[in-house]
C-alpha cells in the first residue's frame, strides 16, 4: 500500500475509533446532530407565504460579502507567513521521506479541502433563515456550503502561491500587494460606483452586488454565482463558476509544482505558527492574537501594586495586542447591527439575542480567563478575592465599550428610541458581568478538567439556565408594561447584576482550589 | 558522505547562513555548536531538504533534494511532532511504506531501546514530549540512514534515554552512517565527537579536530564565541 494512502486511511480509522470510545464526544456529537435535524425539519416543514419572502437577492449578496471575507482574509496571509496545508509532522515525516513532492502537495490539497469544507459547517445551522425568509429548500445549504468550502480552500492556495512567489522579498511583496488590494479595490469600486448611481441605499448596494460584472471579482465572485445558479436551477453561471475554480486550482498547482519546483519552504513558516498555536491549547494556554508588529508605545505599568498590578498588566497587554481596544468580533457584531437595523428596522429583540449569544462566546477568551493559565496569579501575596477582582477589573471598560458600539448605532438610525438602545447596551453588559460569573463557576468546579468538549458543552449549558431568569423577568415585565420595552431590559439588568454577583461571590476562592497545570 | 558547498540562505536581508561549507565522511560524527540564533537549526533544515538556499548539498554525491538523497537521509527535527492518530507502531510501519523498506525487525529494536515497546499501540496523542522526541527518533533511524542529522536530539529525555541515545551514536559510527548533531549540551558530546563546527551569526567560524590540539571542546567554544562578542 502506498504510503500516503496508508497514512489518510490510518489516520481516518484510528480518529473513528478514538470517536467511538470518548462517550462524551459522542454525545456531544450527538447533540449536534440533533440540533442540525432540528434545525432541518424546522426549515422543512415550514409552508411560508409567498407575499412574506424577502428578495432572495439579499441573500446572494450575503453568500457574496461572506464569500469575499474569508477568501481576502486568507489568501492576504500569504504577504506575511504563507498557508499551510501540512501539519508539522508531515514536515517532519513526509517532506523528508523519498516521496514526490507532486504526491505530497496533492496529500496536502486533498487535506485542505476536507478542513475547508468543516470549518464552514455553522452554514448548515441557518436553514430557518433559508427557508422561512428566503422560501429555499434547506438543501441549498449544502451548496452554499460546498461554495465556502471552496473560497477558504482558494484563499489557502493563493495565500501559498503568493508567499511562493514573494520568497520575503520586500520589493515582489510591494509589487504582490499592489496587485492583490489593487484588484480587490477596482472591483469594490465598481460595486460602489452602481450603488451610488442607483441610490446609494441598502437595496442599491445588494443589486451592485449582484450586477454580472462582480462575476469576476476573484473567486468570490463566480463560486457565489454558481451558487446562485445551483440555487435558483440556472445551470449556466453554474457551469462556467466550477469551469474556472478547476482552472484556477489547476493553476495554483501548476505554479507550486512546476515553476517553483520546491514548495517545501513556502508552507514551513505557517506549519510552525500552526503547530505552536496547536501546542499552546493542547497546553491550557490561549494562543495571544497580537498583531505581528506591536507597536510598543509608552512602556511600564505605571500604576497598581499588589493586586492592582494584574490589573494595569491586562491594560496594557490589550493595548498592545489590540490597538483598537475592542474585540474584534464585537466590531463585526457592530457591523452586523447596522445592516441588520437597516434590514429589519423594528426587529430589535432578536438582534439582542443574537448579540448576547455571540458575546457568550467571546467572553471566555477574554484576557482574565487567560490569566489561569500563567504562575503569577497563584503567587501574588494578596487575598485571592481581591485577585479576582483586580482579574476582572481591566475587562469591565472593554465590556461596556463593546456594549455601546453594538447598540448606540440603532438609536442613531432610528430603529429604537435612546431609552430602548440605551437600556440595550446595559443589558448586554450585564450579561457580559453573567458569562463572566457562569466562567468563574466552571473555574472552580472544572478548570483542572482535560475534557475541553465536556467543558465548553457545560459552559453554554450553564449560560443558557443562568440566562432564564432574566428573560423570565423580562417576558413578565414585557407583559405588565407592553409599551416601555426599554423597562424589560432594566429589570433584565438588575437580575443579571445580582446573579452575576452571586456567583462571583460564591466564587470568591477559585484561585484556591485552581491549580496550575500547564499540560 | 555529506557535503555542504557554499550554502547561503537568506531570510529577507536576514543571512541565516553565510557561505557554509563542510564535509561529512562515513562513519564521522560531527557536532554543529553555536550560540542561540548562530544558523544551526537553518543549516539542518536545508541539509533535510525543507529551506532552499544558494549553494550545493549533497549525500552519497547526489543532491540532497534527490529521492535517493532523501532515501538515504535521516532527520530528527528539534521540534518532535507526531500524527496525533497514528499509533506508535504505526509511525514506523508509515516510515517503513514511504522508504520502501521491510521491517527486520530494526523497528522493533529501537523501540525496545527507547523504551517503547509497551506504547506500541498506544496512539501518539496520548505521549509525553519526551516519549514523542524519542519517537521521533526512532522513525527517523527505521529506515537505516547513511546519513543521519540530529537537531539538539537531547532536549527533553529523560537521562536513561540519553545515555541509550549515547550508545546509538557510537553504534551508527560503527556501522559506517555519517552524524550531524546540532546541541548546546557540549558536555555530553565530548565522548564520542570526530569533528565540531563553531557556527558564529550564520558563519562558520571553526573547525576543530579531536585531538588535534590539547583544548577541551567547550574551551574552544567559548573562546571562539566570546572572542567574537568582543
Amino acid at each position: 500500500m502506498n504510503a500516503v494512502f496508508y497514512l489518510v486511511t490510518r489516520k481516518a480509522k484510528n480518529s473513528l475509533k478514538e470517536f467511538i470510545r470518548k462517550p462524551l464526544r459522542l454525545v456531544f456529537c450527538l447533540f449536534i446532530i440533533c440540533l442540525l435535524g432540528f434545525s432541518f425539519y424546522s426549515g422543512s416543514v415550514s409552508t411560508p407565504q409567498e407575499a412574506f419572502l424577502r428578495d432572495r437577492t439579499e441573500l446572494y449578496s450575503v453568500i457574496f460579502a461572506l464569500y469575499t471575507y474569508v477568501f481576502y482574509a486568507t489568501a492576504k496571509n500569504g504577504f506575511i507567513n504563507g498557508a499551510s496545508m501540512f501539519s508539522m509532522a508531515d514536515v517532519n515525516l513526509l517532506f523528508t521521506a523519498p516521496i514526490k513532492e507532486k504526491s505530497v502537495l496533492s496529500f496536502g490539497l486533498f487535506q485542505q479541502l476536507g478542513k475547508s469544507l468543516t470549518l464552514g459547517f455553522f452554514i448548515l445551522y441557518q436553514s430557518s433563515l433559508v427557508s422561512n425568509i428566503y422560501g429555499l429548500p434547506v438543501s441549498t445549504l449544502f451548496v452554499v456550503l460546498i461554495g465556502y468550502g471552496a473560497a477558504v480552500f482558494m484563499g489557502q492556495m493563493l495565500a501559498t502561491v503568493i508567499y511562493s512567489l514573494t520568497c520575503s522579498d520586500d520589493r515582489k511583496i510591494r509589487l504582490g500587494k499592489a496587485l492583490f488590494y489593487g484588484v480587490f479595490a477596482v472591483f469594490i469600486g465598481i460595486l460602489l460606483y452602481n450603488t451610488f448611481t442607483s441610490g446609494m441605499t441598502l437595496k442599491s448596494l445588494v443589486y451592485a452586488a449582484r450586477e454580472k460584472i462582480m462575476y469576476l471579482f476573484p473567486v468570490s465572485g463566480f463560486v457565489s454565482f454558481a451558487v446562485q445558479g445551483i440555487a435558483e436551477k440556472d445551470i449556466t453561471p453554474a457551469v462556467i463558476g466550477v469551469i474556472i475554480f478547476a482552472f484556477m486550482c489547476a493553476a495554483f498547482y501548476l505554479i507550486l509544482s512546476k515553476i517553483k519546483g520546491d514548495f517545501y519552504e513556502d508552507v514551513l513558516k505557517a506549519t510552525q505558527i500552526n503547530h505552536s498555536a496547536i501546542t499552546a491549547r493542547k497546553e491550557g494556554k490561549a494562543a495571544e492574537n497580537a498583531p505581528l508588529n506591536v507597536k510598543v508605545g509608552k512602556t511600564g505599568l505605571g500604576k497598581g501594586s499588589g493586586a492592582s498590578a494584574v490589573t494595569y498588566k491586562h491594560k496594557k497587554e490589550n493595548k498592545r495586542s489590540n490597538p483598537l481596544l475592542i474585540n474584534p468580533v464585537s466590531l463585526v457584531m457592530a457591523g452586523f447591527s447596522l445592516v441588520y437595523c437597516l434590514m429589519f428596522s423594528g426587529e430589535n429583540i432578536a438582534l439582542f439575542v443574537i448579540n448576547v449569544y455571540t458575546m457568550s462566546m467571546t467572553v471566555c477568551i477574554g484576557r482574565w480567563a487567560k490569566e489561569f493559565t500563567y504562575p503569577y496569579i497563584y503567587l501574588i501575596p494578596e487575598s485571592n478575592f481581591k485577585k479576582l477582582l483586580s482579574l476582572l477589573r481591566a475587562d469591565l471598560p472593554l465590556l461596556a465599550a463593546e456594549s455601546v458600539i453594538c447598540f448606540i448605532p440603532l438609536a442613531a438610525l432610528g430603529s429604537c428610541g435612546v431609552a430602548e438602545a440605551a437600556a440595550m447596551t446595559v443589558a448586554r453588559f450585564t450579561f457580559g458581568l453573567l458569562f463572566i460569573g457562569v466562567n468563574l463557576l466552571l473555574q472552580r468546579f472544572a478548570g483542572d478538567s482535560e475534557k475541553k468538549v465536556f467543558t465548553v458543552m457545560i459552559y453554554f449549558i450553564l449560560a443558557t439556565v443562568l440566562s432564564l431568569p432574566s428573560a423570565g423577568v423580562a417576558v413578565i415585565t414585557g407583559m405588565l408594561f407592553p409599551f416601555y420595552t426599554a423597562l424589560s431590559y432594566i429589570f433584565m439588568s438588575v437580575t443579571n447584576v445580582l446573579l452575576a454577583m452571586l456567583l462571583i461571590f460564591l466564587c470568591r476562592n477559585v484561585l484556591e482550589y485552581s491549580e496550575y497545570n500547564n499540560r | 558522505m555529506l557535503e555542504v558547498k557554499n550554502v547561503t540562505k537568506k531570510y529577507g536581508k536576514l543571512i541565516a547562513n553565510d557561505n557554509i561549507s563542510l564535509t561529512l565522511k562515513d562513519g564521522e560524527i560531527a557536532i554543529l555548536l553555536g550560540p542561540n540564533g548562530a544558523g544551526k537549526s537553518t543549516l539542518l533544515k536545508s541539509i533535510a531538504g525543507l529551506l532552499r538556499y544558494e549553494g550545493e548539498i549533497t549525500t552519497d554525491g547526489k543532491s540532497n533534494k534527490s529521492l535517493y538523497a532523501k532515501s538515504i537521509l535521516g532527520y530528527i527535527p528539534e521540534m518532535p511532532a507526531v500524527y496525533d492518530m497514528l499509533t506508535v507502531g504505526e509511525h514506523l510501519e508509515f516510515i517503513l511504506r514511504a522508504y520502501k523498506k521491510k521491517d527486520d525487525g530494526y523497528s522493533d529494536e529501537l523501540l525496545e531501546l527507547f523504551e517503547l515497546k509497551d506504547k506500541k499501540d498506544k496512539l501518539c496523542k496520548e505521549l509525553s514530549k519526551g516519549m514523542q522526541q524519542k519517537l521521533s527518533i526512532c522513525c527517523a533511524l527505521v529506515h537505516r540512514p547513511k546519513v543521519i542529522i540530529f537537531d539538539e536530539p537531547m532536549v527533553g529525555l529523560d537521562p536513561h534515554a540519553i545515555k541509550k541515545l549515547k550508545e546509538l551514536f557510537i553504534r551508527l559510527k560503527a556501522d559506517g552512517a555519517c552524524v550531524l548533531i546540532s546541541t548546546h549540551m557540549i558536555d555530553s558530546v565530548e565522548s564520542y565527537w570526530d569533528t565540531a563546527y563553531i557556527m558564529v551569526g550564520g558563519r562558520l567560524r571553526e573547525k576543530v579536530v579531536k585531538g588535534q590540539d590539547g583544548a577541551s571542546l567547550s574551551e574552544v567554544f567559548f573562546a571562539v564565541t566570546e572572542g567574537e562578542e568582543k
